[in-house]
């Protein structure tokens, strides 16, 4: 049986810090996917003499420049491979980035653009990060009115937008039509996880983009509480099967990323693996009857 | 002698579930805790009420009462608010809707007719609803029970943040839900998970677990509620296999107190994450001024 992907499937190139920009394009095509989500940073000014790992010397990442992303688009027209989005990095979560942010958008021929909450873990309160990032989510709906371009707030550990719940907190202040969410099943491994119908019957339209990593738990050395830590994607706490049920529920109609981190494979075969593996556990949700 | 307890400690009678109320109440008394949690079959409220009424001051408080099974509310609002009254207790526990086999949005609005249901009741009898934080409910985060408790009076309805359910279904960090949810805290319970790869398939499964052996940051925990203000009951919930009660609730009560007391080295600490307090030793009231910084300190 050939399984066909019931929603466009995407690969985010934070999963292939090995691979230059070119060799991904091709990798993520031949692999079999519709879309690749371009994660937008600098390279650290630093340089270690590390090898490159996740997080770490990435080869992969396209920086913030009109020159860069019309490359990367010229890439991706080449082979047909859409571009899902970009995951823009942390100097576009403050106003000052909101005009650069649609520039790049437009260069890079992109519908979707990722920005995140203020951050919660480094003391700041609940109530100043939720402000803050009520702030930002304004001045960037305001500006994607003017654009064909929504903005998606990423669920993120560490942030106040953690869980469905928070996320819905503050998203529900704003039109669905300009700003929606990244809904992050591995993310909420981390913090955040509400059984998945919570979350996306709470969101509904404003689930506009969906990644998929994994996390598992793990007892370290010499402490008492256990750890979270990267897992690859067929290994660890995210219900692939159930999500992909309770996306159907709510009539999901967007991607579905591919953001495995876990490393486990070398990357050109975790691409197809993962591939497989997605399309294999859309068949099982559908055929579960749920 | 360790340092009195800040907050009182009370047990959740999961944890006496093979004991006659009076052999209950004797333990909860001799291990030094000085709260119940009860949470039973209506049948057994007149036996443990004649058994406390015995025991007179020695008795344990009983802190809330609350009817299995624990995802349900098989008890009507007046009979629930009886019982209470009957034990002494200032709180009637009440578990979220489920969320399987139901929307979002009626899962939602009837846990908000519950509270109504509920919180109407307990207020003419003087009583507090106390809504548990719970998996597989529609209120298994901070942030959930907040878009809940918000249409209510911390007064009349509030709630159980329960840090051994949110190793389930539901953490948010400590520090994070307990300034979200603020007066609405009631009661904090404490049980521990671990995960482990399943036998059948590719997702992670779990089972209960000592509090020393799991996801609960104990440490973290009670940092996050001494700078939150908090000052009510911590409840053990501690299901782990294997221990007598006896056993578990002495061994719980010293680990307990020793994150209570924030003993540096010892709990549950996790170094590799920092303790997200914030307060500098120095400031902190509960230490000696000029106390040496601790190694690594933040700031």
């Amino acid at each position: 049986m050939t399984a066909v992907a019931q929603w466009p499937l995407s690969a985010y190139t934070i999963a292939l810090p090995h691979m230059t920009p070119e060799e991904a394009v091709d990798a993520v095509k031949a692999a079999g996917y519709d879309g690749i989500e371009w994660s937008v940073h600098f390279h650290g000014p630093d340089t270690s003499r590390q090898p490159t790992r996740l997080h770490r010397n990435d080869r992969c990442f396209v920086e913030p420049t009109a020159k860069a992303l019309g490359h990367v688009r010229r890439l991706c027209d080449r082979v047909g491979l859409q571009i899902s989005g970009l995951g823009l990095g942390g100097q576009f979560n403050r106003r000052e980035g909101i005009q650069q942010a649609f520039e790049l958008a437009e260069i890079a021929g992109s519908r979707l653009i990722r920005i995140q909450a203020g951050h919660t873990l480094e003391g700041q309160s609940f109530a100043e990060a939720y402000e803050a990032s009520v702030r930002l989510c304004d001045a960037y709906s305001r500006e994607a009115v003017h654009h064909d371009v929504k903005v998606v707030l990423h669920q993120h550990w560490g942030t106040a937008t953690a869980s469905a719940s928070s996320l819905y907190r503050l998203l529900s202040q704003f039109d669905p039509r300009h700003i929606g969410c990244i809904y992050d099943p591995g993310n909420m491994v981390v913090e955040g996880y509400e059984d998945y119908r919570i979350g996306l019957g709470m969101l509904r339209d404003y689930v506009a983009h969906v990644h998929l990593k994994n996390v598992r738990y793990a007892h370290g050395l010499m402490v008492d509480a256990w750890h979270r830590e990267w897992a690859p994607l067929d290994d660890g706490l995210v219900d692939l099967r159930y999500l992909f049920s309770a996306l159907e529920e709510i009539g999901y109609g967007g991607w579905i990323v591919m953001s495995d981190v876990g490393e486990s494979r070398e990357e050109h075969a975790m691409l197809r693996h993962n591939h497989q593996f997605l399309l294999h556990e859309m068949a099982k949700a559908r055929g579960s009857g749920e | 002698m360790s340092v009195p307890a800040v907050w009182p400690l009370a047990v959740h009678s999961a944890m006496l579930s093979n004991l006659a109320p009076a052999d209950a109440l004797a333990l909860v008394s001799m291990q030094n805790y000085h709260g119940l949690f009860w949470q039973g079959d209506p049948d057994t409220i007149a036996a443990l009420g004649h058994q406390r009424s015995i025991m007179g001051e020695s008795a344990p408080v009983v802190t809330t009462v609350s009817f299995a099974p624990d995802d349900r509310n098989p008890v009507d609002p007046e009979d629930a608010a009886a019982a209470a009254e009957t034990l002494g207790a200032t709180g009637v526990r009440i578990s979220g809707a489920p969320i399987r086999g139901q929307t979002y949005a009626e899962a939602y609005d009837a846990t908000v007719r519950l509270c109504e249901a509920y919180s109407q009741v307990a207020q003419r009898r003087g009583l507090r609803v106390l809504l548990h934080q719970r998996w597989g409910t529609l209120t298994t985060s901070a942030s959930q029970l907040h878009r809940v408790l918000s249409n209510f009076d911390p007064l009349v309805v509030g709630c159980v943040y329960d840090a051994g359910s949110m190793t389930i279904e539901g953490y948010e960090e400590y520090r994070i839900g307990l300034e979200i949810l603020g007066s609405y805290v009631a009661d904090v319970h404490i049980a521990n998970t671990r995960h482990f790869p399943s036998a059948t398939g590719t997702v992670w499964d779990w089972e209960w677990s000592p509090l020393s052996d799991g996801l609960l940051d104990l440490q973290r925990l009670f940092r996050a509620l001494r700078r939150s203000g908090y000052q009510g009951w911590i409840t053990l919930a501690d299901r782990s296999p294997g221990q007598s009660a006896a056993a578990l609730l002495d061994a719980d009560r010293h680990t307990l107190q020793q994150v209570i007391d924030d003993f540096e080295g010892v709990g549950s600490h996790n170094p590799l994450r920092p303790l997200d307090d914030h307060v500098d030793r120095a400031d902190r009231s509960d230490r000696a001024p000029g106390a040496p910084l601790e190694v690594g300190a933040r700031r």
